[in-house]
This record gives structure tokens, sequence and C-alpha cells, in this order.
């Protein structure tokens, strides 16, 4: 069919869109509006402890610095640490691989027990929410 | 369909064909194709609307005598939260992606959005939280019932003290229609970035990009601070921590403003891809370009960064100091600029044309009287003194209606009859969608007009029963609710039959530019294929002699598949 | 040539004569819905009613003439710019106009800054919103000492799901509001649970009802009458009943209310809502969950749930 009538796109260059390769500019996208998530957090504790009348609210003594400076740590440093294994996969140096992943992990699980640790020290504590997720499981 | 000559870089991508199968079964699988999306989305969410419909004729069923003698009060609470829910999102975000779904990547050439997986992720993520929200109607206690809002600690209340609880789910149903509203902005913000055809600068986009782009941007804005307050509401509801709990130190106001500072910019990412239909149909009915291209496009952007700044509005009697009403009622005004500036290009766009009133302009028409109305009343709203005496009364419910439904709906409804050739390749009946447009009408001016006035006398929304001396003004609206639900009988007519047996689509029947009429009616999966077109100029240069994109007349024989 | 010229000159001239034909018909209906609105609004009964209305039918006004300017254009052009059946072709192509787009962009600039300079003015003028002050919800509703002085007050505003109740400074407890008649009085507005709005409309007024906050608020009624005092925040299953009167006296019959009151032994106060939910109760309770509405005030005064109201 295409024969038949070339000559009208004789003078005629296509034009071209790429599919792929926009993983880049969505992530970072994602990542600006998500930030603003964590900005209405921030917001919102500033706002109580401004305006409350006595802060902290009542049962409430001080905050934890120690336990979650820890974490944070342990948590930023992990994205440092894998970036190095990464540069060790792509230099094909298996046991370099291997090694700074394994510890990469290691952090990985560090963070989350102290994130345990944490959030059962709360007053509202995670039984309700092992409540709802029996109440899940069982529908 | 044979393809041939295909660029081998394209046949070598991941998503260049489509997967799931080509026919009407296409429409129920996890299909990543965009125009399937499209209107996978669209035909859920016409679904909602007669839901969210039969919910609204049953509240003013409830309206139409003083006491509260239908359903016991209780009841009336859940149904209207329920309706304002179903109707903003499981009826509007969801439509309103739909047709973004549709058009984007055929009007900027693109093959399909930028990210198909995540696209389809983001439509079934739609009959998930739609389930989850009706599930509620069944759970012991009823389903969320303080209103679209949510305001704690009426909220937060939990009568029966059970976890699972209508509220719960109303939160749960709500992020996830979040998540959705995110994944989707990421990808349409990413494509309209990315993708558009060679030679489409910023200033040689249709409107409706330009649209679509500033209320994805504002959803990508102003999303996640809702978030951030509904997973708050979901602690202090379920765990009983107090963020806005009173008792426990909590602030019951923190959350209207995370609550406003989304959902004011929400209203304008609904409004504004209607503007974008607006700004296209004009020029097409009435064959002439449109007035004050860059002026219109610009005013987009101006709108979303006001409407960023705009949210206290909703909260001048809530104890807000006087120095913040003053200043949150003055940037609320300076929206009315950018938007008057729209207002006055489309009726300059109608100046001197040859109108021709076919029924996507006449719903286009109908929308943009109705606008002009629902824009003075917002004005009103926006002074104090007025808002303190009518916030919170049916005269709120009236302006936001003539926005929602008389403004945004009548627009979705000229845009589905505009395409509905494009995307499905059949005709539809124009007296069938007169008879439509014209109940329409009556129905949505008899129910909303009215409500301005019970408003002024003091009638307070979202009441069960009320006080005698409003009811001619009640009777009046459910008269008007009844016939919009008589209206929706010559619409489903209209598109099913002529879908199931219409006369084929030529592709391009109102004779508009723009480079999805440039592609056969329906178009094929990958819109332009391998050859993207060059655009030289706007569209609507309609009796301008300027051409629109190179080999035109290639294009258009292409599209009638002569070559 | 010549011709033409004086052609156009006939053509521009009588459009000038319709534009102002126009233009006058669109003032006059303008001015007269202005004037007409004031007759959709509800008896003006304080000083804040006069400033309300007059704002809106001001707006009313300008929104009239925009409302009729664009679409009685809109209707114009669908009257004489139909295209005639089966013609397809273009109409003018006019691309823009600089001059005219600068003109509607700063035309409603001009014109929204000054109507919120006037609605500013008006909120100085009324300041009706005294302080709010955040307390610990559940102890003593702490005293809020005031700059201003005020004719009568402070009177408790007690709100809750789904009833109200009035204090007065001298312990009177009522379940509807006495006034004094051109008297500013100051009021402590409290809630016992969620969020409430104290709204009179023929005051024009509202201001919601915080928990966890006390907030003052004062205002002058300045006509004699009963009046509907809604609750105007939506706070659960009866909300709608949520309603009780304001009665407006002149100053001796509102003063002999007071030391005629005192004397009344506290008994059970207006509460519809909780008649309705026993009957709800004795009917099965059906119906979808809700808290239970609190019991009956101990009031001095029960006013009526009879009573007719002037709006
Ligand atoms: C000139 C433009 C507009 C102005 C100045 C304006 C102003 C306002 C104001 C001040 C309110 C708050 C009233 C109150 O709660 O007491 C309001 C409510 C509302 N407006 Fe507008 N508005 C405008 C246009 C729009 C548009 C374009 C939309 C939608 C796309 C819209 C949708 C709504 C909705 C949904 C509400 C009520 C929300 C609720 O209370 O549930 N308005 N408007
Ligand atoms: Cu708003």
């Amino acid at each position: 069919m295409l024969t038949e009538n070339q000559n009208l796109s004789l003078n005629h260059k296509p034009g071209h869109i790429k599919h792929d390769g926009h993983n880049m500019t969505g992530f970072i996208i994602f990542l600006c509006s998500e930030s603003i998530i964590f900005f209405a957090f921030f917001v919102g504790y500033s706002v109580l402890k401004i305006s409350a009348p006595v802060w902290y609210p009542t049962g409430i003594n001080g905050i934890d610095i120690k336990m979650p400076l820890i974490n944070t740590v342990i948590l930023v440093s992990s994205s440092f640490v894998i970036y190095f294994a990464e540069k060790y996969l792509h230099k094909k140096n298996l046991w370099g691989f291997r090694i700074i992943w394994f510890i990469t992990m290691m952090m990985g699980s560090y963070f989350v027990y102290g994130q345990y640790v944490e959030w059962s020290e709360l007053t509202f504590s995670l039984q309700v929410f092992f409540q709802v997720a029996q109440v899940l499981v069982m529908v | 369909m044979t393809i041939f000559n295909y660029d081998p870089r394209l046949v070598k991508t991941k998503n260049s064909y489509p997967k799931g199968p080509n026919d009407w079964k296409r429409f129920f699988s996890f299909n990543t194709d965009a125009k399937v999306i499209g209107i996978q989305y669209i035909v859920t969410a016409l679904f909602f609307l007669l839901i969210g419909g039969l919910l609204g004729m049953l509240i003013r069923g409830e309206l139409i005598t003083p006491p509260s003698d239908l359903f016991d009060p209780t009841v009336y609470n859940g149904l209207y939260t329920m309706h304002g829910t179903i109707m903003l999102f499981l009826f509007l975000f969801p439509i309103l992606s739909g047709l973004t779904n549709l058009l984007v990547p055929p009007m900027i050439g693109a093959p399909d959005m930028a990210f198909p997986k995540l696209n389809a992720l983001a439509f079934w993520l739609v009959p998930i939280f739609s389930i989850i929200l009706l599930l509620s109607f069944f759970v012991p206690g009823g389903p969320a019932s303080s209103g679209w809002w949510s305001y704690p600690p009426i909220s937060i209340q939990n009568p029966l003290g059970k976890i699972i609880n209508g509220e719960m789910l109303w939160i749960i149903a709500i992020s996830l229609s979040g998540i959705s509203s995110i994944i989707g902005a990421v990808n349409f913000v990413t494509t309209i970035i990315r993708m558009r055809a060679p030679g489409m600068g910023f200033f040689k986009m249709p409107i409706f990009i330009w649209t679509v782009l500033a209320a994805q941007l504002l959803q990508l804005l102003g999303l996640p601070a809702l978030t951030g307050g509904a997973i708050m509401l979901f602690f202090d509801l379920t765990f009983g921590t107090s963020f806005f709990r009173v008792e426990g130190g909590g602030d019951p106001v923190l959350f209207q403003h995370f609550f406003w500072f989304y959902s004011h910019p929400a209203v304008y990412v609904m409004v504004l891809p209607v503007f974008g239909i607006f700004s296209e149909l004009f020029p097409v009915y009435s064959r002439k370009p449109l007035f004050g291209y860059k002026f219109v496009a610009v005013a987009s952007f101006g709108i979303t960064i006001l409407s960023l700044v705009v949210w206290v509005h909703h909260m001048f009697y809530t104890g807000t100091p006087m120095w913040m009403r003053n200043l949150f009622m003055f940037t609320t005004m300076l929206i009315a600029v950018p938007t008057g500036v729209k207002v006055f290009a489309w009726i300059a766009t109608l100046w001197g044309g040859n109108i021709r009133l076919s029924t996507p302009m006449l719903f286009c028409l109908g929308g943009l009287f109705n606008f002009i109305f629902g824009g003075i009343t917002g004005v009103m709203l926006a002074t104090v003194p007025v808002d303190i005496h009518v916030g919170n009364t049916y005269f709120v419910v009236a302006h936001f209606h003539y926005i929602i439904f008389n403004t945004i709906a009548f627009g979705i409804f000229a845009a589905i009859y505009h395409w509905f050739p494009k995307f499905t390749g059949k005709m539809f009946y124009e007296g069938l969608g007169k008879v439509h447009f014209a109940l329409t009408f009556i129905g949505a001016t008899l129910n909303w007009l009215p409500l301005h006035w019970a408003g002024l006398l003091g009638m307070p929304r979202r009441v069960a029963s009320y006080d005698p001396e409003f009811a001619i003004w009640n009777v009046l609206a459910s008269i008007g609710a009844f016939i919009l639900g008589v209206a929706s009988i010559p619409f489903i007519l209209n598109m099913v039959s002529s879908w199931v047996r219409g006369k084929s689509a030529p592709p391009n029947p109102w004779k508009a530019i723009g480079l999805e009429w440039l592609l056969p009616s329906p178009p094929p999966h990958e819109n332009f294929e391998e050859d993207i077109p060059t655009v030289l100029n706007e569209p609507y240069c309609y009796g301008l002699d300027k051409p629109f994109v190179e080999d035109e007349q290639f294009y258009i024989e292409k599209s009638l598949k002569k070559i | 040539m010549n011709t033409k010229i004086r052609r156009l000159k006939k053509k521009n001239f009588s459009s000038i004569i319709i534009i102002i034909i126009a233009v006058v018909l669109n003032v006059v209906v303008s001015l007269l819905m202005g004037y007409w609105s004031y007759s959709w609004l509800p008896i003006q009964a304080s000083e804040a009613a006069h400033y309300v209305d007059n704002l809106f039918a001001f707006e009313t006004t300008i929104g009239t003439f925009i409302f009729l300017g664009c679409t009685g254009t809109m209707a114009w052009i669908l009257v004489f710019n139909r295209a005639p059946k089966y013609d397809e072709s273009n109409g003018e192509p006019l691309e823009g106009n600089l001059k005219l787009e600068i003109i509607w962009t700063i035309v409603p600039l001009i014109l929204v800054l000054g109507i919120s300079t006037y609605s500013t003015s008006v909120n100085y003028k009324l300041e009706n919103l005294g302080s709010k002050i955040k307390y610990d919800f559940g102890a003593e509703v702490p005293f809020v000492e005031e700059k201003k002085v005020f004719d009568y007050g402070p009177i408790d505003v007690i709100s809750r799901q789904w009833n109200w109740e009035f204090v007065y400074p001298n312990g009177i407890h009522s379940s509807e509001l006495h006034l004094p008649v051109d008297k500013r009085s100051n009021f402590r507005l409290i809630t016992e649970d969620v969020i409430h709005s104290f709204y009179v409309p023929a005051f024009r007024l509202k201001q919601d009802i915080i928990p966890g906050s006390v907030i003052t608020y004062s205002l002058t009624p300045t006509k004699e009458g009963v009046f509907r005092l809604r609750d105007a925040m939506f706070s659960g299953a009866y909300f709608s009943e949520n309603q009780t009167n304001v009665i407006v006296e002149s100053e001796e019959i509102f003063y002999k209310w007071i030391k005629e009151t005192v004397k009344k032994e506290p008994q059970n106060g207006l509460n519809p809502a909780g008649r309705l939910y026993e009957k709800r109760l004795r009917n099965g309770n059906r119906g979808w969950a809700t808290v239970k509405p609190a019991p009956d005030p101990k009031v001095n005064e029960v006013g009526s749930e009879a009573r007719l109201h002037d709006s």
C-alpha cells in the first residue's frame, strides 16, 4: 500500500519520540511531591507545639533523642554503603559486592529492630495494630 | 492491522505493542494502552455517577419535606457523606483522569504515556478503593457519616468502638485514591514534559495540555498534605493518638488546614481540565482561533499558583484571626482575575464566529453560562462579612454545585460527545444528545438555583430536617434533582446504542485542528506509530491559512487509510 | 470608496447606539437586583446585619452587571452569528487584541481590590470575634481578660451534642438565649464535645466553637423579637435538631426576666434530640451508629420549642 502513494511522503522526515528512559524525570517529580507529606508532619508538629498551653502534652516528659539519632545515622549512611556495593557490582567484583551488600542488610535489620523497640514503647502500643491484622486475616 | 516499516528501535522497546487481547475483553484486563485505560476510567466513573446520583436523589427525597421522615437522621448523614465522596473521588477524579489519558498522548503526538504499567496500576486502584468504600455500607454502625470533610472530632468519635468501622474504611479508600492520583500525576507531567512531538514547544501546546499540566502540578503539590492529614486522622481514630484529639492536647483545627490546603486546590484540579475543554471546543464550533492563546495558557498557571494560597477562605468563621481573614480574602479574590481572563477570552472567541449548536457546543455554552454565575457567587463567598452569614449554609452548596456539576460535569459531557467519534470510531445521535442537554440544563438549574435563597435565609447545610419556611426552595430543588435523574436515560441510550451500531466516524468529523484529528478513528495502538508529525504552529488557526504540521496532507490521507 | 466609509460610519453609529442602550439597560436591571437583594435576606436584627446586607447588595449589583454583560453578549452571538446549515466556513480569524486583554486583566483587578478594601473596613467595624484561648479540655474553662468593656456579660454559651445551654453572670441557666436590645453583649463560646457553630441568621453572624478552646464573642442586637439560633457546623446524628431561640427584649423586660428567673427551681431544659433518641430506642434502635445525646440540661428557664420565630 505504501508504495502506491509514496510520492506524498517523499519530502517527509518522520519524527520520533522516545518511549523509555523517563524514569529519572518521573522519579524526581515523585520525590519532590512526597517530601510534602513530611513537610505536613513537621508543620503539624510545630503548630501543636507553638499553640499548646503547656508543652509537652500531659503524660509525656520529653523527647528521646539518642535512639532516633542512632537510627537515623544508620539509615542515612546505609544509602552510601549500598552505593559502593553497586559500584563493585558494576566492576564485576562479586565478592566486594556481597560483603558490602551484607553490611547494608545488617544496617537495615538494625534499623527495623530499632523501630520495633521505639514503637513498642509508645502508650497506644501496637496491640491495636495486631488486632486489626488479626481481623483482616480472618476476613 | 499490518505493521510494516517499523523503526527497529521501536520494535525492540518493551511496550511497543499491546499485550492484552484486541477485542472487548481488553477493557477488563490489565491493559497498558492509555486509550484502553482512558475508556476504563470513563466507564467506571460514569457507573459511579449513577450510584452517586441515586444517593443524591435519596437525599433530595428526604429534603422534599421539612421533617426528617424518610430516613433516620444517622442514615441521612451516611448517605450525604457517601454521595459527596462518591461524586468527587469515584466520579470526577476518575473521569478526568480518563479524559486526560485518552487525550494527552494523541494531542501531543506521543505513542502512549511515559509509564504505561504505572498507568494501568493507577486505574486498577480505582475499583479496589471503590469496593472498599462501598463495603463500608455493610460494616456494623454504617458508613462514614461526618461529611466529605471528615472533620475531627466528629469523625473520630467511633460510637461503637469497633476497630473496623465506616470511617476507617473511608480513610483507607481516600488514601488509596490519593496514591492513584499521585501515580497518575507523575505520569501525566512526565509525559507532557518529555514526550511532545517535534516542534511542539510549550507555546504550541493545545490549551487542554496546558491545563492538564497546571492541574497535575497542583495535585503533586497539594495532595501529599491531605495524605499526611489522613494518616494522622487514621492514627487518631484507630490507635488513639492525639494529633487532632482534644483530650490528649491535639488541635482539631489543624486538620482543617491540612484538609483545605489540598481540597481547595482539588477543586481547581477538577476545573482546570474543563477550562481546557472549553478552550478546545469553542474555537472548533465557532470556527475561529482561540482569542489570546498566550494569555489563556499563562492564566492556567496563575490559577495554579494562587490556588495554593487561598485555603483559609473555608475557615473564615473557625476563629481565624482578623489579619489572616483579610489576607486570604484578598488572595481568593485575586483568583477571579486569571479566571476572568479565560472567560472573556472564550466570549471573544465566540464573537463574530460561525456558531454551530451541536451537542458538545451546547454543553460548553451551558457550562460557561453556569460558570460565570458560580464565579460571581464565589466572589461573594470570598467576602468575609458575607461569608460569615452564608458560609456553611445552602448558599455554599448551591455555589459549589454550580461549579462542580453545572460547569465541570457539563464540560465533561461536552468532551465525551466531542471526542466520542474519535475514540470509539462511531458517531453519536445528535437528537438524543440535544434531549440530554435540555433535560440536564433544566434539571440542574431547578436543582441548584433555588438553593441560593434557602442559604441566604439561613438554612444550614447537612441538615436532615429544617424549619418550614425553607420548604418552597427545597421542593423546587428536589424536582430538579429528579429531572436530572431522568436526563441520564437519553445519555446512556445514546452512548450504548451509538457505540454498538452507530454510523462509522470519519477521522475528523468536526473539521477540527489538532494532532488527534490527524489520526484515524479510532486511532491505532501507538497513535502516529513511526511517523510523528512535526508541529509548525499552535492549534486553533481556523481561517488563518497557517499550516498546522509539516506535510499535513500526508497525515490526512494516512488517517483516511489511503496510504 | 466614499460610500464604503459612509456605510462603515453608519454601521459604527448604530452599533454604538445598541451598545449604549444595552449598557443602560444592564445598569438599570443591576441596580434593581441590588435593591431587591435586601428582600432575600432575613430580618436585620443586629448591628452587623446592615453592613452585611449593604455589602451583599453591592456585590449583587456588580455581579448582575457582569453576569448580564457576559451572557447578554453570548445571547447576541447565538442569535446573530449562527452558522447556516451546511455552512462550514471559518469566522473572522481574530487571534487576540493586546489592548483588550490588558483591559480585562486590569479592570477586574481593580474591582476585586475595591471589594476587598471595602469588606476589610467592614471587618474592622464589626470586630465580633474576641480572643481564642486554648485550655486543658475537660478542666475548668479559664476566665478571659477582655480589653474592651461590654454592656452585658459574659454569657457562657455551652454547646453539646445536641443541645444549647446559656449561663448568665448571676448564675441563671437557660435553654433559650435572652438578650437586651441595643446593648453589646459578650459571650464565652464553649463546647463539651465536638465542633459546633453559633449561627443566628437574623444577626448575620456565625462563629465556630472549637473543643479545647474558649472563644470570646460579642454582638449588639438591634431589634426585639424571637430569632432562630442554629448549629451550623455538622455535629453528628441529630445535628439538625440542635437549634434554639434567641429572644431579644427591651432592657427593662430583660432585667426583669433575670431577676425573676434566678428564683426558679432548675428543671430539665429543651433537648429535642434526646426525645428523638428515646423514640429511636423504643422503635428497636434501628439506623446507623450514633453517640448518645447529652442528658437534658438543668436550667432555670426552660423556654418553649413551640415558640414562633420572626426569622
Ligand atoms: C472566582 C472563583 C471562586 C471563588 C472566589 C470561590 C470562593 C469560594 C469560597 C470563599 C468558598 C467557601 C465558602 C464556605 O465554605 O463558606 C467556596 C466554596 C467552594 N468552592 Fe468556590 N470559589 C470560586 C470558584 C470555584 C471553583 C472554580 C470551584 C471548583 C472547581 C469551586 C468549588 C468550591 C467548592 C467545592 C466549595 C465548597 C467546599 C465545601 O464546603 O464542601 N469554587 N468557594
Ligand atoms: Cu476554596
